[in-house]
């Protein structure tokens, strides 16, 4: 995306074959070599092969208009586990959540372990569409989109926990401060409360990042449009857009005071999901550490889960060039950090532990690593710590095949974290008479697959209708973007000084 | 509906033919399971109840096939009100209970007809007002849906038919006529205990009437071996009881005299009083109790000093303490006791037990010199020659006439035992055996095969459920309960108190009372007639109707006049003779089976009673199961562990029964609790636990050596409702892995500080011992805001006139969990049933916490009544997103269940871990809701929802009602002690103090000024309402 500071055309609207520009296709594309630089940064190109922004547009929109069948096997995948969530949620409601594993101690099971892994999910979306906006990240463009879908559909998987997990979930609306004849608040010294707040702030405004991202491409969906049906839906939500250099300044403002927002949401809302966790008195959630360990945990599980989905996606789609694999190396470090600093987060929660000398909270790490959950403990550790270590390797962060893998890890150890200290902490605390064990039935399953199942559903839909690639974004950061590029010269490295950004 | 059938007027009519003396109820839908069963006390009128039928099920209909969520419920005003109800206030009538030898006098409260919970009587001296576990229950077992409802006889096909009282009264009634003209020959009437004058004064006209018949007694809960050794020395009739009062000494010889002993709540109430401290000075004058028995009870855990014993070698070293305290120049037996010494078995003692008997004894004679009361109790288990020698010991040292009594029951009926029942069955002299409210097919010892026997032999059953007798039974009576019905009951001490009924019979029951007159001379007399003749009879002049009612209104009769004879030991040959066959015996090998009466379904009576069978047993917490209790060594020896079957098998008899380590069971033994293992009792019943009685021996019912056990291979899950029986994490005393080496996670802190205790010497060195538990001292605790109770601060601070708190003293609880049946029975709790307590959802709002310490295979037992502790500043609120649970001016941490949307936080939050979740909707489960136990509900106290969470409330209705008495007095405080919290009410002990902290004048005020007080968790902040006394034991320090 163009940068405000930018006073060249808009690619963003930019009718196919523009005139001045080598027409597409050109057999010049397919012999483009793979390692050259960008003529103008001296770095790894951002978009590889293509060479015009005619072809990004087709590269992302082709797919959209041409469905492949891989699609529909995907699809059909995630509805059925859609179904199950279906089937899980009815019984639930009819029965109570004594369908679920939950006892006395252990009164938060899977339910609030899958809102939290799903929150985490959702970080890095926002990370990547604010954050690196913010910081002028142009690797961000490509990858943007996809994460903030993905962010979306974590969330609303997220939310559909908290509403479930209670006992009599057609009640769940009283938390909020809805006038009422009974002249009565919610309680706002309840950590639920807050999340409540944070999480729909936090939903209600990724929403809005995206959907305004999405107009300009909407746009051009629109304009590419061969039915009535298509161009009317395309239309309806592109609200008019036609690219006029009004329309952009306006729409750069708005984005970039969309971004400014959501970036402290970032921080705040894992915070305040880990308040549920810090600001009771249990022995293993009663920690300082947790909204930073809570954040950067988040970010890690993002980014793994942002790997998982594009990963695959970047190769059925073809968009290879479009998603290259320094996109995906990018990605790796980040995960490479935030690991380590989880890793950290968990040696330091042993250290306090010792360190404070209360007897119940060091109790409650040693059970941890050593009690009855240790397996849970140490999946953790291998996939959260371990795992990230590989990617100091440059040939498998390089390598598609062997991020994906090391992503469902870290996935994987992600869901365990939030089980470790959900359940780990409760069904050891400071009576022992009342010490018990957590088992998850076949209906805890059922809804963690579900939830599963309406993520990828969500997923799907959004693949098959919307571009998956923030076209107007990925045009901006191409070379030919920049009024200084002349196709053919030698721009080489040494013309990177005299830009001004 | 609405025009009777002919066959029903004639059933009418011939209810109104009798002569009217039997005020039989009106059952007009015999063996239908309708509504009009239950609504005895209101009396519908036949067409006005068709038409509430018709309409009720047409709104039925319509709320089924419609959205409403409520059921349509109408709502009956009395026409006439009787006099002296207000609706929604409670009336108290006075009645007895009885179980075995042990009466407890009650006060049992009635909502609108309805008969809701049971108190103790304070007038009668064998409750004191207090009761037990039993007798909380035993109103559920009124409303219990398998009862009985309408007698049945036995069809040619072999199976039960639908019957009525008129073809009883005819067929049954011509039956019993042959019988009783030929003088009872062949005839065994099987009684339980029976302790009524009344029902004596019908037994004596029985025997005039049946002069041939035989007169068997069948109860296991009954102290016959206590009878028999108190006969042994004291004469036919001799009737023995402890008294604990004042004594500084206690040695218990496989003695649970504090859970399933006959007098049980009177001696907790007794035992108790002599703990009660309130300085190391106090402290010194504690009383010492020695336990020796074979598995812990509730009574091994209160012991200072225990001794793990087989209990078939409880005799032995009784008799080794004898000889010892016969070997003192001034210990005198009375005469004929000098050949007695010699006698005594003789006992090889292990070193561990010589050195403990030797201190016992010197111990005893110290306190013999001193003049300090001491007593030598011997358990219902051991056979009578032990009893007689505990006994005349007791004489020996100077107890006679004070901690042991005998008394001489004269008017007690000649019975005999299971085993003459037998052998008349076997050699065909019994052929016809009657048995009322009695279930020998069931609870008679395995060895006499009374099971088998008795089929085709029983005439005639009468009993609250078809249970396994009655289902042999070719009439098979429906019993009218206790509440039902009219007697009188004599306790131990002579108290007589008036057994009246607080409902019209709900099924068309009678009472054992009425049946036996009827039996006895064919006269269908009521049960008020018969008790209130009888005592017509016994005063005479002194009668009046002023007297009967001041006794009704007691529940204790006064007044009459009896003779005082006190039986003193004289004749000692029985007992020498009985000492001398004891030593002859051979000393039992091998695996030693143990059987006990479970603490909480007694002898199986209570089996089909959801409360009971929820409660966890007082110390291995097991629920809805009973279990072979072994030693740690034992299970090691054996391979297994726990809820892996045993296959125990003794005289061909056998049994598959899953094993539960016990720490402090002694090695080599088995620990067996009887009751389990019924055969189609009732919904409740079903599958819960084994037989036991299957392998018991009718010579020596309790106690069988011999035994072969063998790990079975397969297994059976009982669940516990604790796992984790140490305060040290990573100790777990009821595991055989040998877990106290190496490195645990968690060790090198100190044990939790959750149960504080100390010894009588550590009391004196640190009187404040309790305190030093806290993590964080008192003036160390740093709050971020103002607290105060006091009454003129303004908020946030609690701003009640009266601020209401609790104490528990654990020096005098027992951990007899008689508290936490009682506040089921009071608050409506669910019976979640053994699938949910196996995932820990039992509801209980209060919970005995038990915790082991000490040596692994011996360890010293803890207790601990968990329940919410009212925090001031309580850490469940604050989380709660809407405000469902939040603070009363008055310091309670009160729950909105309408206001709960079940988020559970405040169950993730609480320390205590004591609120309580509804995870399904166990209160529209069939065990809690059918049109039954509905009638039991308190009006008072909401009926949750699923989906909510509840926890203890401190019984707030009962003090809104206090506070609402005192406000139409025109006060505007409560008195101290009107507010009685249900717990507090049942304890036995009384152990717990309620009442207001803020002023400092209360009693619970000055409780908890005690030195021993101290808060769980305090180092939380949490500033618990609730807290504890610490408990100081009085170990013999020689023994230490």
């Amino acid at each position: 995306m163009a940068t405000a500071g930018h006073t060249h055309s808009p690619p963003g609207t930019q009718p196919h074959g523009s005139p001045g520009l080598e027409p597409h296709g050109s057999p010049a594309l397919q012999t483009v070599d793979r390692d050259r630089l960008d003529p103008l940064t001296g770095r790894k190109p951002l978009v590889e092969e293509a060479r015009t922004f005619h072809d990004v547009t087709e590269a992302v929109a082709n797919p959209i208009e041409a469905p492949n069948s891989r699609w529909w096997i995907a699809f059909m995948l995630s509805l059925s586990m859609l179904g199950v969530l279906g089937i899980a949620l009815a019984y639930l409601f009819y029965m109570g959540t004594g369908i679920w594993g939950l006892n006395n101690p252990v009164a938060w099971g899977w339910a609030i372990v899958n809102f939290v892994f799903w929150v985490g999910i959702g970080h890095a979306g926002t990370l990547i569409s604010a954050v690196l906006f913010l910081f002028r990240q142009k690797w961000r463009t490509s990858i943007n989109r996809a994460s903030e879908a993905m962010t979306i559909f974590a969330v609303i998987c997220a939310l559909l926990f908290p509403t479930v997990h209670t006992g009599r979930p057609w009640f769940i609306y009283w938390p909020l401060p809805i006038p009422n004849q009974m002249d009565m608040w919610p309680n706002f010294r309840s950590p639920l409360l807050w999340d409540v707040f944070a999480v729909s702030t936090y939903f209600t405004v990724s929403l809005l990042f995206w959907y305004v991202g999405l107009i300009p491409d909407l746009a051009t969906m629109r304009d590419r449009a061969k039915t009535p049906m298509r161009r009317f839906a395309y239309g309806l939500f592109a609200l008019g857009w036609r690219g006029s250099t009004r329309h952009w300044l306006h729409y750069e403002k708005a984005y970039m005071i969309l971004a400014g927002l959501a970036t402290p949401l970032v921080l705040s809302v894992h915070t305040i999901v880990s308040f549920d966790f810090a600001v009771s008195q249990l022995p293993g959630w009663h920690t300082t550490i947790f909204p930073p360990y809570f954040v950067a945990g988040a970010i890690f599980s993002g980014f793994a889960m942002v790997l998982t989905l594009l990963v695959p996606l970047r190769v059925w789609f073809r968009l290879e060039h479009l998603i290259t694999i320094k996109h995906l190396e990018n990605m790796a470090k980040i995960i490479l950090l935030t690991g380590t600093m989880v890793g950290y987060a968990y040696g330091m929660e042993f250290f306090i532990a010792w360190y404070s000398g209360n007897p119940y909270e060091s109790y409650a790490f040693a059970n941890r690593a050593f009690g009855d959950y240790w397996w849970a403990y140490w999946i953790m550790v291998s996939c959260n710590v371990i795992t990230p270590q590989f990617i100091w390797f440059k040939a498998i962060r390089r390598s598609p095949l062997a991020l994906f893998i090391l992503s469902i890890f870290v996935n994987i150890g992600m869901w365990f974290e939030r089980f470790v200290i959900t359940v780990t902490s409760l069904h050891h605390d400071f009576l022992p008479s009342s010490w018990g064990y957590y088992s998850p039935t076949v209906w805890d399953v059922a809804t963690l697959v579900g939830s599963f199942g309406l993520f990828f559903t969500l997923f799907c839909i959004f693949v098959r209708y919307l571009p998956t690639i923030a076209i107007a974004e990925v045009k901006s950061v191409m070379a030919i973007a920049d009024p200084h590029y002349h196709p053919g010269e030698d721009n080489g490295p040494g013309h990177e000084q005299s830009r001004e950004h | 509906m609405t025009k009777p059938t002919e066959s029903l007027k004639t059933y009418w009519r011939s209810l109104a033919d009798l002569d009217g003396t039997m005020a039989a109820p009106a059952d007009e839908f015999p063996g239908a399971e309708t509504t009009a069963t239950l609504l005895p006390a209101t009396k519908l009128a036949r067409r006005k109840f068709a038409g509430l039928l018709g309409a009720s099920t047409a709104l039925a209909g319509l709320t089924t096939t419609g959205c409403v969520r409520k059921p349509v419920e109408n709502i009956l005003p009395f026409a006439k009100r009787p006099e002296d109800m207000i609706p929604g206030q409670a009336i108290y009538y006075a009645t007895a209970y009885q179980v075995g030898h042990s009466v407890l006098g009650l006060l049992v409260e009635s909502q609108d007809g309805r008969p809701t919970k049971i108190e103790g009587n304070p007038r009668h001296s064998g409750s004191n007002g207090a009761t037990d576990m039993w007798a909380q229950a035993s109103v559920l077992g009124l409303y219990d849906p398998d009862r009985c409802r309408v007698p049945h006889h036995l069809g040619a096909d072999g199976k039960h038919a639908v019957s009525d009282w008129d073809t009883v009264t005819e067929e049954l009634g011509a039956s019993l006529k042959q019988l009783r003209d030929a003088q009872g020959a062949g005839v065994a009437l099987v009684i339980p205990t029976v302790l009524s004058p009344t029902y004596r004064d019908t037994l004596r006209t029985f025997k005039e009437k049946w002069p041939k018949a035989r007169i068997i007694v069948d109860d296991a809960a009954a102290a016959n071996n206590a009878v028999a050794g108190a006969e042994l020395i004291g004469g036919a009739g001799a009737r023995p009881t402890y008294h604990l009062a004042g004594v500084k000494l206690i040695a218990s010889f496989d003695g649970d005299f504090l859970g399933t002993d006959f007098d049980h709540v009177r001696l907790q109430r007794e035992y108790a009083e002599g703990r009660s401290i309130t300085s190391p000075t106090d402290a010194a004058e504690m009383s010492r109790l020695y336990v020796l028995e074979p598995h812990l009870t509730v009574t091994g855990a209160q012991a200072d000093n225990r001794l793990r014993v087989r209990g078939g070698d409880v005799g032995g070293l009784l008799a080794a303490l004898a000889d010892r305290l016969l070997g003192e120049k001034d210990v005198r037996l009375p005469p004929g006791g000098e050949t007695l010494r010699g006698s005594l078995p003789r006992a090889t003692l292990t070193p561990e037990q010589d050195k403990f008997i030797s201190a016992l004894a010197s111990d005893l004679n110290a306190a013999r010199k001193a003049r300090r009361p001491s007593v030598i109790v011997v358990g219902e288990r051991q056979p009578a020659w032990v009893h007689g020698l505990g006994f005349l010991l007791n004489y020996a040292i100077g107890n006679g006439a004070n901690s042991v009594r005998l008394r001489l029951d004269d008017l007690a009926v000649a019975t005999e035992g299971l085993p003459v029942l037998a052998a008349g069955l076997r050699d065909n002299s019994i052929t016809d055996v009657i048995c009322l409210e009695t279930n020998p097919a069931y609870d008679a010892p395995g060895d006499l095969g009374l099971a088998e026997a008795l089929k085709g032999k029983v005439l005639l059953h009468l009993g609250q459920h078809v249970d396994e007798t009655g289902q042999l039974a070719t009439w098979c009576l429906p019993a009218a309960h206790y509440l039902e019905s009219w007697g009188d009951l004599e306790a131990a001490d002579t108290t007589v108190s008036i057994v009246q009924p607080l409902i019209a019979p709900l099924h068309s029951g009678r009472s054992a009372l009425e049946l036996l007159a009827w039996i006895a001379s064919d006269a269908q007399i009521d049960g008020y007639s018969l008790v209130q003749g009888y005592w017509r009879t016994v005063l005479g002049p002194m009668y009046s109707d002023r007297v009967w009612r001041r006794w009704l209104h007691d529940g204790v009769v006064q007044g009459i006049p009896r003779a005082g004879t006190t039986p003193t030991p004289r004749d000692l040959g029985g007992l020498t003779t009985a000492l001398t066959a004891a030593g002859s015996e051979a000393a039992g090998s091998g695996y030693e089976l143990d059987f006990h009466l479970d603490p909480k379904i007694v002898d199986g009576r209570h089996a089909n009673n959801g409360w009971l069978q929820e409660n966890p047993h007082p110390l291995t917490k097991l629920t809805w199961d009973n279990a072979a209790y072994v030693s740690i060594e034992t299970a090691r020896k054996l391979a297994v562990e726990n809820c892996d079957n045993l296959r125990i098998s003794l005289g061909g008899r056998e049994i598959i029964i899953p094993v539960w380590i016990a720490p402090g069971q002694a090695d080599d033994t088995i620990s067996l609790p009887l009751g389990y293992g019924r055969r189609n009792l009732g919904a409740v019943s079903r599958d819960s636990g084994v037989d036991a009685y299957v392998l018991q021996s009718g010579t020596n019912p309790w106690i069988a050596a011999g035994a072969e056990v063998a790990r079975q291979g397969t297994q059976r899950m009982v669940y516990s409702t604790q796992n984790h029986g140490s305060l040290d994490p990573g100790v777990d005393p009821a595991s055989t892995k040998d877990d106290s080496q190496g490195w645990n996670p968690g060790r090198g802190y100190p044990e939790r500080p959750i149960v504080r205790q100390t010894t009588v010497e550590g009391f004196k060195k640190e009187p404040n011992f309790s305190q030093k538990g806290d993590l964080i001292a008192k003036e160390n605790l740093r709050s971020l805001w103002d607290h105060n109770t006091h009454p003129d601060l303004g908020p946030p601070a609690l701003i009640g006139l009266q601020q209401w708190g609790m104490a528990i003293d654990l020096n005098k609880c027992t951990g007899c969990t008689a508290c936490t049946v009682a506040c089921q029975a009071e608050n409506n709790i669910p019976v979640v049933g053994r699938s949910q307590v196996a995932n820990g959802r039992e509801m209980h709002w209060i919970r005995i916490d038990r915790y082991y310490t000490g040596p692994k295979e011996a360890p010293e037992a803890v207790v601990q009544p968990m329940l919410c502790q009212h925090c001031e500043t309580a850490p469940c609120e604050n989380v709660c997103p809407v405000n469902a649970t939040a603070h009363s001016p008055e310091g309670l941490n009160d729950m909105a269940y309408n206001r709960c949307i079940g988020t559970r936080y405040c169950a993730n939050n609480c320390p205590y871990k004591v609120r309580r979740f509804n995870f399904f909707n166990y209160n529209k489960d069939p065990v809690n809701d059918n049109e039954m136990t509905r009638m039991q509900k308190n009006p008072d106290v909401t009926v949750r929802f699923r989906g909510v969470i509840e926890k203890c409330s401190y019984c707030v209705q009962r003090i809104q009602e206090a506070k609402i008495q005192a406000h139409t007095a025109g006060e505007d405080r409560v008195k101290d002690g009107v507010i009685v919290t249900a717990c507090q009410q049942v304890c036995p002990s009384a152990a717990i103090t309620f009442g207001d902290v803020a002023d400092p004048n209360t009693k619970v005020s000055q409780v908890k000024q005690d030195g021993r007080n101290y808060g769980v968790l305090t180092d939380l902040n949490t500033r618990p309402r609730t807290t504890y006394l610490a408990r100081v034991r009085n170990p013999n320090p020689e023994l230490v």
